[in-house]
């Protein structure tokens, strides 16, 4: 997995690409760790994964709990959108899909990716 | 305008139905060509229709079926019990492809060809070149054995709702296990909502990334067993727990649409203990609310037990869609004969105009021409009504149809030998009766095949003949159809119902009862002799419930057994429930209708028909003593009652019982409308109708009322 961190206007961007899983969950929980150290506003970008797992998921729930301790932000970039990550969440059970509306039930690290999602249709 | 898909629909559902039975005939007589032929035909034509409507995949895999029955018709194949089963097979995911569309679990239809393909190369003789062809086709697919089979031997497909709750441990991963891939198998094997339990992921600083956290509710509505859902788990089962609930059955009858409440399916699903939903129960704001408020639960697993009740709900509220979006054939005699009564009411109407015109214009009428006009409209909305409840009359025989596969299948399924006969098919019945005949009907065939009769071995023991025969008879009994439904296997053994029935406190060791009393108590709920549940009928659905449903279309369910001759389940069937020929009683200023078909005499009161020995319990008919009821003191109307009261005699069942009442005022045709919920705990009325004065009438439960005499229970 390949881990880049652009410094934008609105935030520091990371970009994961390659794959997401849990040989490498320990570098995306490092480098997460080391950004949000730093900064206030995180966007993920997902839009390079070619393989995602459920341990990265985790780590993506992990970085939102202390990222809300510290009262910073972090969301995951829904214009730059992978089909794989959405797959990978849809079957995980993180989001449903548009067929199960009511309860909206998506985890709240991506519901703002995936109402995005859904609604427009992108699917990387 | 009218979706024409709809037309290729109906017309399918018949010819599957064909195809069903002629399917089951030809197993016993192999060698009818003009069965072969007929099946043949109706593949031909499912195929060439469904190209046309659409249903391309339909077109596709009717194709292949209709080539191996091509092979059959020229001789190249004969005739065997295999190629039955997957003739069955394959017409059950035909109908599958039309009526379930998008649900129709992925790789079924292949799994059905490639087992078609495989028993023409080793059926066809060798040197056939087809046989060459279809074996390279064989030969790429590893040999493994067809998923789809075990939900088989139900005769219908049965769809059933499991939960999974699945808690992998901590170094899952570390153990080289996936957990995705184990969703995605379970995806194909039916329709799944998947819930994933986050609350243990701890912050950054904290989580061990290479750590599983999750937990997951899983929801699958598959048409497997439990067992091969539990196969999915197999090779991670040391590392993670599993747990397997059946929460919806297809097969389960009476549920309606509703579903658990949120407190109990939290219950059940582990995140909180019965004390404390019994404590939030109590309080008036909602459930789920004051749960998350108190911190008890996260709004994480709430959404995963509101997602349940919801994803339930919409499961049985579509399968209720399925089962309501039903058409009839009507045949054209009858749409002819009911333009003819509009005609004629239309010419009627006419007539009544110009009969107000005259008299508007001050011609001085004569009653007689108005009563003339009355006649004829009375005459013409009986006839109407009649032929109106005839287009929804259809006979019992597609119903018993369907019950040879059941029994062919579950009995196989069993390794018993069992034959269906049925007799009266062209009965007819209400529509919407027959529709909700269906499951009790099952039910019982299920008992009787399961528990009635014997296996070969015992039967030949026994003195009997290997084979088993069900019986199913329908005929017409006044207002009523009787549908008796007889086993000729070991019978109930009363003495261990009494046991039983002595265990579970429902009589005491030493209350006399005879065997019929006995066997009637396999109605009560919750009662069941079997030692251990099975598949076929130990489902949790007992007779109980097929006694309520029977109940709830108005009718009445009896038993009959002898021990080493057999069962019988007798029903007792209104023709319809929508309207009946009515008595109109009064009570005071309330009005009651008394279904006529149940009226045997009615007249005046009178002190000699009250014997004074007898007095307050029976009434002497001709020297018959005959038990009464006031009904004035039963539904407890004040006032004084009037002098010259009147007397209907009513029959239910063998039981023959006086109504006194005010007045009989007359015959009543009687649209039922049902019983408002509040009112459903007066027992002794089964619905309401408007009168022609816009006042409403109870409609009395002659079966209830006169249970009320039977059981010393009289007013």
């Amino acid at each position: 997995m390949d881990i880049e961190v652009v410094e934008e206007a609105s935030g520091t961007r990371v970009l994961f690409s390659g794959n997401a899983t849990v040989d490498s969950a320990a570098r995306a929980r490092e480098e997460l760790l080391r950004v949000l150290d730093k900064a206030g506003e995180l966007i993920i970008d997902v839009g390079g994964l070619v393989k995602v797992d459920v341990s990265f998921f985790q780590v993506l729930i992990a970085a939102e709990h202390s990222a809300m301790q510290e009262n910073k932000s972090i969301r995951i970039d829904a214009d730059n959108p992978s089909e794989q990550f959405t797959a990978a969440a849809l079957r995980a059970g993180f989001c449903h899909g548009r067929e199960h509306l009511v309860p909206n039930y998506t985890h709240p690290i991506l519901s703002e990716y995936f109402s995005a999602v859904m609604q427009e249709g992108k699917n990387g | 305008m009218v979706d024409q898909s709809e037309y290729y629909r109906d017309e399918a559902r018949e010819l599957l139905e064909d195809i069903e039975q002629k399917l089951i005939e030809l197993e016993t007589q192999p060698e009818d060509a003009e069965l072969l032929n007929s099946i043949f035909r109706s593949f031909h034509t499912i195929k060439g229709s469904g190209s046309m409507f659409g249903f391309d995949d339909v077109a596709d895999f009717t194709h292949e079926i209709e080539s191996l029955f091509d092979l059959l018709r020229e001789k190249k194949l004969t005739t065997d019990k295999h190629m039955i089963d997957l003739s069955l097979a394959a017409k059950d995911h035909i109908h599958d492809l039309i009526f379930s569309g998008e649900k129709v679990q992925s790789g079924t239809g292949e799994v059905i060809l490639q087992d078609v393909r495989r028993y023409i190369d080793t059926a066809m003789p060798k040197d056939s070149g087809l046989q060459a062809q279809s074996a390279t086709a064989v030969a790429e697919e590893a040999a493994e054995e067809p998923k789809v089979r075990e939900g088989a031997g139900a005769g219908r497909a049965i769809e059933r709702t499991f939960r999974i709750k699945f808690t992998p441990q901590r170094e899952f991963f570390l153990r080289g296990a996936k957990i995705l891939p184990l969703l995605s198998e379970l995806e194909e094997m039916g329709t799944l909502l998947t819930f994933t339990h986050t609350d243990s992921i701890p912050a950054l600083d904290e989580i061990a990334p290479e750590l599983s956290y999750c937990s997951w509710t899983i929801l699958l509505t598959t048409r497997l067993e439990k067992n091969a859902l539990k196969d999915v788990f197999i090779f991670v089962e040391e590392y993670s727990e599993v747990k397997i609930d059946l929460i919806d059955d297809s097969e389960q009858l009476d549920i309606g649409v509703d579903y658990k409440r949120i407190g109990e399916i939290l219950y059940e699903q582990g995140f909180i203990d019965r004390t404390t939903v019994e404590s939030i129960m109590r309080e008036k704001e909602r459930f789920g609310d004051i749960a998350v408020k108190r911190g008890i639960l996260t709004q994480e697993t709430l959404d995963s037990a509101l997602g349940e009740q919801q994803y339930v709900r919409k499961v049985r509220r579509e399968r209720e869609q399925q089962k309501a979006g039903t058409t009839i054939r009507v045949k054209s005699e009858r749409l002819d004969s009911l333009i003819n009564l509009v005609g004629e009411i239309v010419t009627l109407q006419a007539r009544l105009s110009q009969y107000t015109e005259r008299v508007s214009l001050g011609e001085n009428m004569s009653v007689t021409e108005l009563e003339s006009v009355a006649e004829n409209m009375a005459r013409l909305t009986g006839e109407l009504r009649e032929n109106t409840m005839d287009i929804r009359m259809v006979p019992l025989a597609e119903t018993f149809n369907g019950f040879h596969r059941l029994v062919r299948d579950l009995s196989a399924d069993l390794g018993k030998e069992i034959k269906l006969e049925t007799y009266g098919a062209e009965t007819e019945l209400d529509k919407n009766i027959i529709d909700a005949l269906n499951d009790p009907l099952v039910h019982i065939i299920r008992n009787s095949i399961d528990h009635g009769i014997e296996g070969p071995e015992e039967r030949i023991e026994a003195g009997k003949d290997r084979m088993g025969i069900i019986l199913i008879r329908a005929e017409h009994f006044g207002a009523n159809v009787v549908i008796r439904i007889e086993d000729d296997g070991r019978g109930l053994n009363t003495e261990k119902i009494r046991r039983k029935a002595v265990q579970k406190g429902l009589i005491s060791e030493d209350e006399k009862m005879t065997d019929h009393d006995l066997a009637m108590l396999v109605f009560t709920p919750g009662f069941s002799t079997a030692e251990t549940a099975t598949n076929v009928s130990g489902r949790g659905v007992g007779m109980d419930v097929v006694k309520r449903n029977i109940e709830y279309l108005r009718g009445k369910i009896d038993i009959d057994t002898a021990k080493d001759i057999g069962t019988s389940i007798i029903l007792t069937i209104p023709l319809t429930l929508s309207i009946i020929d009515g008595l109109l009683v009064a009570l005071g200023s309330e009005r009651y209708i008394v279904n006529l078909s149940a009226v045997e005499e009615c007249f005046e009161l009178t002190s000699e028909l009250i014997p004074k020995k007898q007095r307050n319990e029976y009434l002497s008919i001709r020297g018959v003593l005959v038990p009464y009821i006031d009904l004035r003191r039963l539904f407890g109307v004040g006032g004084k009652p009037p002098a010259g009261r009147e007397v209907a005699i009513v029959r239910a069942g063998n039981n023959r019982v006086g109504l006194i009442v005010d007045t009989i005022i007359g015959q009543h045709q009687t649209v039922i409308k049902p019983l408002n919920p509040a009112l459903t705990f007066v027992q002794e009325v089964s619905g309401t109708t408007i009168l022609g004065d816009g006042n409403i009438a109870f409609i009395l439960d002659i079966n209830k009322i006169t249970e009320r005499t039977t059981i010393g229970n009289m007013v």
